[in-house]
């Protein structure tokens, strides 16, 4: 298991150094010219040519890839084209009000979405099933910012229970961005949870189990559940990953200051150093959390962990 | 002795009632769509950013409400006759929020800084062969060639004045530590979240009235119209036109208008046919609707264009409104050999507003018969290209592009150099249409070469004139700027080109 665990932590690395370079190509491929940017629209060439020697970016390819890298395995991220503030310091202030977010949103969306996905499973064809499962697709079609606006609205704006905007480490800014975040995550949870239910409720062991004559509820909690909830968590893991990127959507409605909403204000400045760090950052997570599902498996499944 | 008690019991309870109106605190919150970049005004190149700035520091010179040039850390100045040397005297007794004093050689420090031509606004001082103390307060620059548009270079928030102590103690990390000499002090910049500045109580035109002001982006127009509504934010800019129906009737808030210097045009490609023919392009002005596109993309906060630059311009010159008429652009189009009409590419930014646009001329330049593809892309992209466009090949394909302009100094020169003259082609500058004429390049050297308004009040009518009938563009029309702010806030105010200004907020009960 450990030895397991060490071999995949390794190999992290190579995936890595290949995204790397990936996405050095990919930033640099993109049309648009930071120098032009960051002179502004009025610029003409001379202040142009200058900006782009103050930004390294008169350099040729090749030497441009090399100092990033070079810098990279310093564990120097570069400075923000824009702002020339170092990017690791601009991540370090933004990861946070997406972590919380990311979290508090898991958090809803893990706790209605498995309750309405099981609970619809055991009342398969009656009006509870249709209940839950219309609520969970008007979840997954609801716009998010529509939705966003719409909490506001009431809530911000008619009853004033919460602020409209912002994040500035208090719990009632999180909950309306929490609630609009987790609807569609809770959403897809719930109509996972369901159709893995079903997959697990035809297996023969659960006839077995009844056949023997266990009570329902010992089958559907001690035999059912836990079979279902593997594919639930493979789900679980791979929203979890899309939410530490930080929702565009849902940060720029709630003026919420996390990386979705950096990544695309730096994408429409073309800040490269911002990009690759913030690419390179959503591959990493994204390769942790795969491993941490690996694991959860074997904690769920015995069976798994003796392969 | 027994009605005085009770007056004074009175008295009492209206001072305890009345108290939190006077312990309130006075702090303002400005929600905006935009971010602040930096706060190092020599090297900022958007206007939001900017106008923040100016709210820390001040320049020699400044501009009013309207645009129009004053004096502000210089008490007066003097230029001589063929606008090479300007001579300033400068107001006694100012210290930056540091308290290094301010004077001549602080003056020399910031231009000085300016002038190592490292800086995204070291263009401003590209025309200053050298910068002289004549005294403790008094300074002269002399420059290179005649430059008639050197004060407003001066006025411009890239040559505010930082302390030199703050200079020497930061270096170019004062882009996170301004200090100048302005009404508020800069207090605390949280990337991504705020901007907070707070009042100067030693500042030397007057009692600042508010505590601090918080500058908040808040990309989301719905969400910057909630905040207002619920009390959140003070002020928002800018009011998106289409919910103005939902704050008109809040008696609590109050919408300003103003109209602004952004112009917004067709960018035809002249060196390309059929586009290279002047009736063509008079065609093409003629079968535009100005109005509609103002009402349906622009959601009516725009007014049509009726000059090659916009009325809150100094010298500006009205030439129209261009009437919308598409039988006399149909007869232009057949005198110019082009009855059955022709193809072109429409180039756009994919801003929704600007994509409307565009796709609104087309379809009323089908009417005569131009017809063609829609290419729109971010606006990055759509900058890329057209710089990229060079003089021997931009002939080849005809394009009509949405673009628009901003003078960014307040001056009549760059709202027409930089687009229009020979010397502005892509790359240099941003004549993207390669629009080229001898007599254009002549009265654009005649306005600038001169310090004499009247001058260049001449120069300018005679280009505006000129130019208009020449039809470079397909003129569009001038934003309309609106912000929208609590009814009890007084004294801030959007300027023409976008910024907006915060010395006199108050609020009021």
């Amino acid at each position: 298991m450990l030895q397991y665990f060490l071999r995949r932590c390794i190999s992290i690395i190579p995936v890595l150094l290949v995204v790397s370079i990936l996405v050095f190509l990919f930033v640099h491929l993109l049309p648009g010219d930071p120098a032009r940017i960051v002179a502004g629209p009025d610029a003409d060439e001379a202040t142009i040519r200058q900006v782009r020697i103050e930004l390294g970016l008169d350099k040729s390819f090749p030497e441009q890839y090399l100092t990033y890298m070079g810098r990279l395995f310093r564990g120097d991220l570069g400075k923000s084209l824009r702002s020339k503030l170092p990017v690791a310091q601009e991540i370090a202030l933004r990861y946070p009000p997406t972590l919380y977010l990311a979290a508090a949103s898991m958090a809803w969306s893990i706790l209605f979405g498995v309750f309405f996905g099981a609970y619809a499973a055991m009342h398969r064809g009656k009006w509870q099933d249709y209940t839950a499962m219309v609520v969970a697709v008007s979840g997954i079609s609801m716009p998010q910012f529509w939705l966003g606006l719409l909490l506001i609205q009431l809530f911000a704006v008619h009853l004033g229970w919460f602020p409209v905007t912002g994040f500035t480490g208090k719990w009632k800014e999180l909950v309306l961005p929490s609630l609009t975040l987790g609807a569609t995550v809770a959403a897809i949870i719930a109509r996972f949870t369901l159709s893995s239910f079903l997959d697990v409720l035809q297996e023969e062991y659960i006839n077995t189990a009844r056949a023997k004559g266990l009570l329902e509820r010992v089958v559907m909690w001690k035999h059912a559940f836990r079979n279902a909830l593997i594919p639930v968590v493979t789900m679980v893991g791979l929203q979890f990953g899309f939410l530490l990127g930080g929702s565009v959507v849902v940060e720029t409605v709630f003026a919420w200051p996390g990386l979705g909403r950096y990544m695309i204000e730096s994408v429409s400045v073309r800040d490269y150093p911002v990009l690759q760090a913030l690419l390179l950052l959503y591959s990493f997570q994204f390769v942790v959390i795969n491993l941490l599902v690996d694991m959860l498996y074997a904690v769920i499944n015995p069976e798994i962990r003796y392969k | 002795m027994k009605t005085r008690h009770w007056m004074l019991v009175l008295l009492a309870i209206l001072l305890i009632s009345t108290a939190p109106l006077f312990a309130q605190g006075k702090d303002i919150i400005y929600a905006s769509d935009s971010t602040t970049n930096t706060l190092d005004p020599h090297n900022t190149s958007d206007t939001y950013s900017g106008a923040i700035e100016r709210a820390i520091c001040q320049g020699l010179l400044g501009f009013d409400k309207n645009l129009n040039i004053i004096p502000l850390l210089a008490e007066s100045y003097s230029y001589n006759e063929t606008a090479t040397e300007y001579t300033f005297k400068l107001r006694k007794g100012i210290t930056f929020h540091d308290g290094a004093p301010f004077n001549a050689k602080a003056v020399k420090v910031n231009i000085d800084r300016l002038r190592t031509g490292k800086y995204v606004r070291s263009s401003l001082m590209a025309p200053v062969k050298e910068l002289q103390i004549i005294d403790d307060y008094t300074v002269k620059f002399i420059l290179k060639e005649p430059f008639g548009a050197f004060l407003n270079a001066l006025a411009h928030p890239g040559a505010l004045m930082l302390s030199p102590a703050a200079l020497e103690k930061y270096g170019d990390d004062v882009r996170i530590h301004p200090v100048g000499t302005g009404p508020f002090i800069f207090s605390e910049w949280v990337s991504g979240s705020y901007v907070l500045i707070k009042k100067n109580p030693n500042y030397w035109r007057g009692k600042v009235k508010v505590d601090s002001i918080k500058f908040v982006p808040v990309p989301e127009n719905g969400s910057r119209v909630a905040m207002l509504r619920a009390g959140q934010a003070h002020y928002i800019y800018p009011m998106p036109a289409e919910l103005l129906k939902l704050v008109e009737n809040d008696p609590k808030i109050e919408v300003i208008k103003q109209p602004s210097i952004i112009e917004r045009y067709l960018i035809l490609n002249t060196k390309s046919k059929p586009l290279s023919d002047e009736r063509v392009r008079q065609a093409i002005n003629y079968a535009l609707d100005k109005q509609a596109i103002i009402n349906i993309a622009w959601g009516g906060a725009a007014t049509p264009a009726d000059s090659v630059f916009p009325s809150s311009l100094p010298f500006y010159k009205k030439q129209g409104p261009w009437p919308y008429d598409v039988a006399k652009a149909k007869a232009l189009m057949k005198e110019a050999g082009y009855e059955n009409g022709f193809k072109v590419v429409f180039l756009t930014p994919n801003a929704t507003a600007r994509l409307r646009a565009t796709e609104m001329a087309m379809q009323q330049l089908k009417a005569i018969g131009i017809t063609g593809e829609i290419q729109s892309m971010d606006v990055a992209s759509f900058y890329d290209k057209l710089s990229k466009n060079k003089k021997e090949t931009v002939g080849e394909t005809p394009f009509i592009a949405f673009g628009g302009w901003s003078s960014s100094t307040g001056d009549a020169d760059w709202a027409t150099r930089p687009l229009l003259s020979t010397e502005a082609f892509p790359p240099n500058m941003s004549n993207y249409g390669f629009f080229q004429d001898p007599n254009v390049d002549r009265l654009i050297k005649a306005g600038l070469t001169s310090a004499d308004p009247k001058v260049r009040a001449k120069a300018y009518a005679e280009l505006q004139d000129y130019v208009w009938s020449k039809a470079p563009w397909g003129y569009l029309f001038v934003d309309t700027l609106i912000a929208a702010k609590s009814k009890n806030l007084k004294g801030i105010y959007p300027m023409p080109d976008g910024a907006f200004t915060v010395e006199e907020a108050e609020l009021v009960q």
